[in-house]
């Protein structure tokens, strides 16, 4: 996806240039002509959609109004969405994207026990807005997915800095949108130096916190007796963190493995700050006490890799305990999938943060966290409405909503409909287009000819499963017979099948002893007489298939 | 067709199915109970109420709860390893001589599978310890083996007193004299690390209570001298790895100096030379049965030293700093028969009443009494024999490690990305460069014995 | 190295060479000795009630109510007399303090080193040896362990003032088999690296093995060329190639090239050989498994697996040997094997794995290895069974001769048991 057009267009914003580059003119661009925009007939998200079409009209990067036959304003310039669906822009809680970090300088430290705070991978003193990059591809890729907002920080050390919740804004003056900022955290230890160990930063952690009070308690003093005494100083790092320690800022703590959930819930429950956990991501096991903990969560959007489909040989004497491995290693990452799925059903609140994705997976692991059980409504509430109450900027931003930022992103179909593109994103005052994808469908290969019976065979954990398919022709698709060797007589049938390809694809649904699970089969025809494919049952696992025809149509 | 896709269906769930509970009832019938507290008692039982030891003697009916016939078998405490570093995510905050601050209890990780290794050996309770780096390394944790319990915090046995490493000799020297050329380089330098780091927590308590009675604000706050406070005020045990004979007599000087008296010394291979001193102090004694040799300050050592240390009155216990010895610390004591002819008593109470004596827990642990915690071994034969084995491992009334059902993969947590857990060559290494040195830069050397 | 290890080790060789004279108040005694009224574990001959008579090196007779004539009697009534105990893999005398490297004498730099000769570097006066003999140990197979091809290790008996004295005649080639597994748990290689790493070093030695084979088929004169010279007596059959191989999947390939190569092997190591002791048996390859006090190889095998190993290989039908990998704490290897035997091994095969078996493996069983007659009289005598702490050594011999039972570890602990004076003296 790449945006075809940018709309740069605020009165404010021209005059600003204008100013600025009143020696030097740049005649590569011209001031936009104006702030105003125009959405006719479109369906707007408001907890799913209704079938009731709108217009909305944006006004210097801030939704004027929404309803039914609106009147175009004259100066308005239209953004050709006619029908098209409108959700709030999705907001990432926490993430590295488009910013330059200065890495610590490797100078030679005399103590390692007592390293310069910067070189410890302390410096909360650091003001993000200032290291966000002016010219950042980061915050196209973001856009391109669907972000208006994002709260950004640097990702080394413990303490990496204050954080700079963004617009994500193509013009850099429009970015910072909020006074709000917080602390984020994590446990990186520094290299060779102190803290070098999660259990040096852990005590460092402590250290820093009750110092930060300490230098609360002296500024207090210090305003009741200020004739005539000595303004009390302190670090960089430890004045930085008073306001944490007022609660004046959260700390948005990035977690890497669920044990450090446990670590960063015992120094809250010691020094009592406000803690929001980002980057939350395998719970298996520790589900029940991450949701019973009540700390605002944001769950990590990048997911694990989907284990490869490997094929156990069982000839190997170690079959048995291999397929115990698998099936171990498939149920983690099912559960791992699930873990949305299952907070949201225990009413757990949560939002999602992408830490050092760059968003480009947003949609693939949105709708795999979907098929895994997650409602499509709890997933864009996550993205939108809840990120915006996490990040306490609901009066502003997370719905589209009268007097809130015009941050919207207009596909052409409903977003998890997987042929759905992002044609227009707006981000405030800008409006960014992007094409529409063109996706085909495959024809049929016309050379194949798969009517008549098969013979297939299943290689899973529990042995070979064997059986027939006996495809016949109804008009331009197939019915599907499909039986098993044990039970010959009470084949699946399964009607309406197109050849893609060389593909068929279908599925059936299993509901015995209280479980439900889908059965997906694709067969792949190598020609006529020989086909190889896969059985997936539900998220049990997917098992090769290999057949081959045993006769042609009757 | 459904039935056999259903099939698979219950093969994966049963797989990931798993509980744990925390307190549990239990009664052990007919076995040879070796209480360490009132004898061996032939043909006894023992109950277990909400993971506390509630009757012991025999004929006790338990009503339908779980019940072991342990006739023939042997039934003793639950073993206590006072030097372990196992379920932990680090160990040594090796880049300070004085980290009193850092307390390794902050990175438990009960998904070690070497902990349910120690339970299949009988260790029910073990002291995971910071690191050799530091003359004054981190805070330790004694922690109950619930093996199944994902979170943490329930590995933490609650109310046991808090313990703090130090460390004397070749490891603190090597790593901040030689590594990073900043001083200890010598056993002169440790002692003044702990002379300074003494007189410094006294002036900051100083400081501390005249901000206090003139009611200004507190000076910076330090959690290293809070720290080293609560040692001189005996709040805190010291486990001082140490070797030699003069370190030991060093420590010894410099705590009597500021007052301090709880101290076990860890490893003391030259114990045996000033155990009459040892006993003296109240200092007590952690060693390996027979380990020696692994570095210059260990090549003067003898497998004799527990006994020599017990016959002095030192109260000594022997420990594993190893995931391999922590499997069979049972058989570690039975070393100090062959080793100066301990007793059956003497030898077992090196591994349960001793270890538990050093870690301040013997009120809870250490040996079967009513009122203790429910923590038991069964083994089939006799602890002490090298065909005894042990059948249950059972922690506050929870059977952790039972022989009959011990499946051979216990991992609690599976990588959702990788199949067939990783091979590791460790026949080939004397011993893993495991223990007290983990974490520190060299630990890669070829042949390590870094403890 | 810097100056200050460098002095340390200086000092360390002075004393060692300075206790080596001063820790052996007894010196060894070589006669005739009759051993009356032992139960005598023979090993390969089941259990004699009766006498055991030592002359000169060798075991001259077993039987009951045999003639003393000038021998020195030794009452052994409710006592018993076994082979002495053989460690098939250790580092004795090679290594005498870990952490100072210059006491290693095990581990040339270089892969291709099969030219290094343990025996050249087993220091006779190492402080390890009479401790080790004291728990019945009395031959060990001592090896060199640095890369592919790491030398040759040598089989010695614990008793002797020169290498050439210690000497058992079996001089192995070892090969260390390019593994695809990890280290050790600090090996942060990635599963792909590993795999790179082993195919290059598989590669290294085919192309060794390929140019020792050229050199074999070469006639006249072949120029100086002791590296493939040291494995010629591999490829010509005279002797064994012990090859250090662990992961199953590795045991497999290493089977399959010895079949390819016509190698005479035995495998060591073998921690996954229960995983494929049937390849094993089938191809006749012993094994030398250890230390069987070791944690498993994967985080997902049963808690005691290498407790196990060493039985179901033996019950299989493979010839095991047990050993150590020790080299100051060889002693242990009795508890090995009786971990083994309670483990599904067997008192009596156990025994075996410790004795005659190691024996056969070296090709050394016409001498040791087991009690008989006319081979060399390396034995002990205890009062139970070997494998119990409990149980006592009271005598142990070593190619005839009477060792002394003490070691500088019996010394100390006779000087500081009731140390004197005791306490210090306070003002």
């Amino acid at each position: 996806m790449r945006a075809i057009k940018f709309y740069f267009c605020t009165l404010c914003l021209v005059g600003f240039i204008s100013q600025m580059c009143y020696a030097q003119i740049d005649y590569n661009t011209f001031p936009s002509v104006s702030s105003t925009y125009y959405i006719n007939d479109v369906y707007v998200y408001n907890n799913g959609f209704t079938d009731n079409l709108v217009d909305i009209i944006i006004e210097n990067g801030f939704i004027q109004s929404i309803g039914a036959n609106s009147k175009k304003p004259a100066n308005a310039i239209s953004i050709e969405a006619d029908s098209m669906y409108v959700y709030p822009a999705f907001i990432d809680v926490l993430s590295h994207n488009g910013i330059k970090e200065e890495k610590p300088q490797k100078t030679d430290v005399k103590f390692p026990g007592l390293p310069p705070d910067h070189v410890a991978g302390i410096t909360p003193e650091i003001n993000t807005h200032d290291i966000i990059r002016s010219q950042s591809s980061d915050f196209s890729k973001l856009r391109e997915n669907g972000y208006a907002i994002s709260q950004i920080v640097g990702s080394s050390g413990m303490l990496p800095g204050q954080t700079a919740i963004t617009l994500l804004s193509k013009a850099k003056d429009a970015r910072q949108f909020t006074r709000k900022s917080n602390q984020f955290g994590q446990f990186d230890s520094a290299s060779g130096v102190y803290p070098a160990t999660i259990i040096g930063v852990m005590a460092k952690f402590r250290d820093l916190y009750r110092n930060a009070e300490i230098l609360n308690s002296r500024n207090d003093a210090y305003k009741k007796t200020s004739e005539g005494t000595v303004l009390p100083t302190s670090t960089a790092a430890i004045t930085a963190l008073s306001p944490l320690t007022k609660k004046e800022q959260s700390l948005f703590f990035s977690i890497d493995k669920k044990l450090e959930f446990y670590r960063i819930m015992a120094l809250q429950k010691e020094l009592g700050f406000n803690l929001v956990i980002t980057g939350v991501g395998d719970l298996n096991g520790v589900l029940e006490d991450v949701a019973s903990a009540g700390y605002p969560l944001a769950l990590d959007l990048k997911l694990p890799k989907e284990p490869t489909e490997e094929t156990i040989d069982s000839t190997d004497a170690f079959f048995i305990e291999k397929s115990e491995f698998k099936a171990k290693r498939d149920a983690a990452y099912k559960q791992r999938l699930e873990a949305p799925a299952m907070l949201s059903s225990k009413n757990i609140a949560f939002t999602f943060s992408l830490g050092k994705e760059s968003g480009g997976d947003t949609k693939k692991n949105l709708t795999k966290l979907i098929e895994n059980g997650l409602s499509e409504q709890v997933a864009i509430d996550a993205m939108t409405t809840h990120a915006a109450e996490v990040l306490g900027i609901s009066k502003v931003a997370g719905s589209v909503t009268k007097g809130k930022l015009s941050n919207l992103m207009i596909t052409d179909k409903p977003y998890f409909d997987e042929k759905s593109t992002i044609r227009f994103m707006v981000v405030g005052k800008e409006v960014h287009e992007y094409e529409a994808s063109a996706k085909e469908e495959k024809p049929a290969d016309e050379s194949l000819d798969i009517l008549g019976e098969w013979s297939y065979e299943v290689d899973t954990p529990q042995g070979a499963q064997k059986g027939t398919i006996l495809i016949t022709d109804a008009g331009s698709v197939y019915t599907v017979a499909m039986s098993s060797a044990d039970d010959p007589d009470d084949p699946e049938i399964i009607d309406n099948v197109a050849l893609s390809g060389n593909e068929l694809t279908y599925d059936f649904d299993m509901n015995e002893g209280g479980f439900a699970a889908t059965i997906n089969v694709i067969v792949k025809f190598a020609d006529s007489e020989n086909m190889t494919g896969s059985v997936s049952i539900g998220e049990f696992g997917t098992f090769p298939m290999e057949g081959s025809k045993i006769s042609g149509p009757e | 067709m459904k039935q056999f896709f259903f099939s698979i269906v219950t093969l994966v769930l049963v797989l990931t199915t798993a509980s744990a509970q925390e307190m549990g009832d239990l009664l052990i019938k007919n076995g040879t109970v070796i209480t360490m507290e009132d004898g061996v008692k032939e043909n006894t039982d023992v109950l277990i109420k909400q993971g506390k030891i509630k009757q012991i003697g025999q004929g006790i009916a338990g009503g339908n709860i779980r019940t072991i016939d342990a006739e023939g078998m042997f039934v003793i405490p639950g073993i206590i390893d006072a030097h372990s570093h196992l379920g932990i995510d680090a160990v040594n905050e090796a880049t300070n001589p004085v980290t009193a601050e850092v307390f390794v209890g902050d990175a438990i990780n009960p998904y070690d599978v070497g902990l349910y290794r120690a339970l299949a050996g009988g260790v029910t309770t073990s002291h995971a310890m910071h690191g050799s780096a530091n003359a004054i390394g981190g805070q330790c944790e004694t922690m109950k083996h619930r093996w199944g319990e994902m979170n943490p915090e329930l590995w933490r046995m609650k109310d046991a007193p808090r313990t703090i490493k130090f460390a004397l000799g070749e490891n603190p020297m090597r790593v901040h004299g030689e590594g990073n050329n900043v001083a200890p380089r010598t056993r002169m330098g440790i002692e003044q690390e702990f002379r300074r780091s003494f007189a410094a927590a006294k002036e900051y308590k100083a400081a501390k209570s005249k901000a206090l009675s003139n009611k200004t604000a507190p000076p910076d706050y330090s959690l290293r001298l809070e720290t080293l406070q609560d040692i001189l005020e005996g709040e805190i045990i010291i486990h001082c790895h140490s070797y030699r004979a003069d370190e030991i007599l060093m420590l010894m000087d410099v705590l009597e100096d500021y007052g301090v008296s709880k101290i076990c010394f860890q490893h003391v291979n030259e114990g045996f030379k000033v155990a009459p001193e040892l006993a003296q102090f109240g200092a007590h004694a952690s060693v390996f049965s027979d380990w020696w040799a692994y570095k210059f300050e260990v090549y003067y050592s003898t497998a004799y030293n527990a006994a020599i240390l017990t016959r002095n009155g030192v109260v000594t216990s022997i420990n594993s700093d190893s995931r391999e010895l922590i499997r069979h610390l049972y058989h570690e004591a039975a070393k100090t028969q062959r080793y100066g002819d301990l007793t059956d008593e003497e030898a077992l109470k090196l591994i349960t009443v001793n270890p538990a004596i050093q870690l301040g827990i013997e009120d809870r642990v250490g040996s079967i009494k009513v009122g203790k915690d429910g923590d038991i071994v069964v083994f089939d034969g006799h602890p002490l024999s090298i065909y005894g084995t042990p059948h249950y491992t059972i922690v506050d009334g929870v059977v952790r490690f039972d022989i009959n059902e011990d499946p051979d993969d216990v991992r609690v947590d599976i990588d959702a990305t990788e199949t067939i857990p990783a091979f590791y060559e460790q026949g080939n290494q004397d011993h893993e460069a495991e223990g007290c040195m983990h974490g520190v830069s060299e630990h890669g050397h070829h042949h390590n014995h870094n403890h | 190295m810097n100056r200050i290890k460098y002095s340390i080790t200086l000092s360390v060789i002075f004393f060692s060479s300075v206790m080596a004279f001063g820790q052996m108040v007894e010196k060894s005694q070589q006669g005739s000795y009759l051993l009356k009224n032992a139960e005598i574990y023979t090993v390969t001959n089941g259990v004699i009630t009766g006498d055991l008579k030592i002359v000169n090196e060798k075991i001259e007779a077993i039987g009951p109510n045999l003639d003393a004539a000038d021998a020195e009697v030794i009452d052994c009534s409710g006592k018993r007399i076994y082979p002495g105990f053989f460690d098939s893999g250790c580092k004795i005398g090679l290594a005498e303090i870990s952490s100072i490297s210059l006491t290693q004498d095990h581990n040339e730099i270089g892969a291709y080193t099969p030219h290094m000769r343990a025996l050249t570097a087993v220091n006779p006066s190492s402080v390890h040896i009479p401790i080790t003999r004291l728990n019945g140990v009395t031959s060990a197979m001592t090896y060199p362990a640095g890369s592919l091809f790491p030398g040759k290790a040598a089989v010695i008996h614990l008793h002797g003032y020169t290498p050439e004295q210690m000497s058992a005649g079996s001089q192995p080639d070892i090969l260390k088999w390019p593994s695809s597994g990890k280290r050790n748990r600090w090996d942060k290689r990635s599963k792909e690296d590993i795999e790179k790493d082993q195919k290059k070093a598989l590669k290294k030695l085919k192309e060794f093995w390929k140019s020792a084979k050229v050199f074999a088929g070469m006639k006249g004169d072949k120029g100086y060329n002791p590296q493939l010279e040291a494995v010629q007596d591999v490829i010509n059959n005279d002797a064994p190639l012990i090859i250090e191989v662990n992961k199953k999947e590795d045991i497999l390939a290493a089977l399959q090239w010895v079949n390819e190569e016509n190698i005479n092997a035995v495998f060591s190591g073998v921690s996954e050989g229960w995983r494929v002791a049937d390849s094993l048996v089938a191809n006749a390859i012993p094994v030398i498994v250890g230390p069987i006090l070791q944690n498993p190889s994967r985080a997902s095998d049963k808690y005691d697996a290498p407790y196990t190993n060493a039985g179901k290989l033996a019950k299989a039908g493979v010839l095991v040997a047990i050993r150590t990998t020790e080299s100051e704490n060889v002693r242990n290897l009795p508890f090995n094997a009786g971990f083994a035997a309670n483990y599904g091994m067997g008192i009596e095969e156990a025994i075996k794995a410790i004795t005659i078996n190691p024996a056969k493996i070296f090709g050394i069983d016409d001498e040791v290895g087991s009690l008989e007659e006319g081979k060399l009289a390396n034995l002990f005598v205890c009062d139970g069974d070997p494998f119990e702490m409990k149980t006592r050594i009271s005598h142990v011999f070593i190619k005839g001769w009477s060792t002394p039972i003490e070691s500088r570890q019996t010394l100390l602990y006779d000087e500081y048991l009731e140390r004197d004076p005791g306490l210090k003296i306070k003002d």
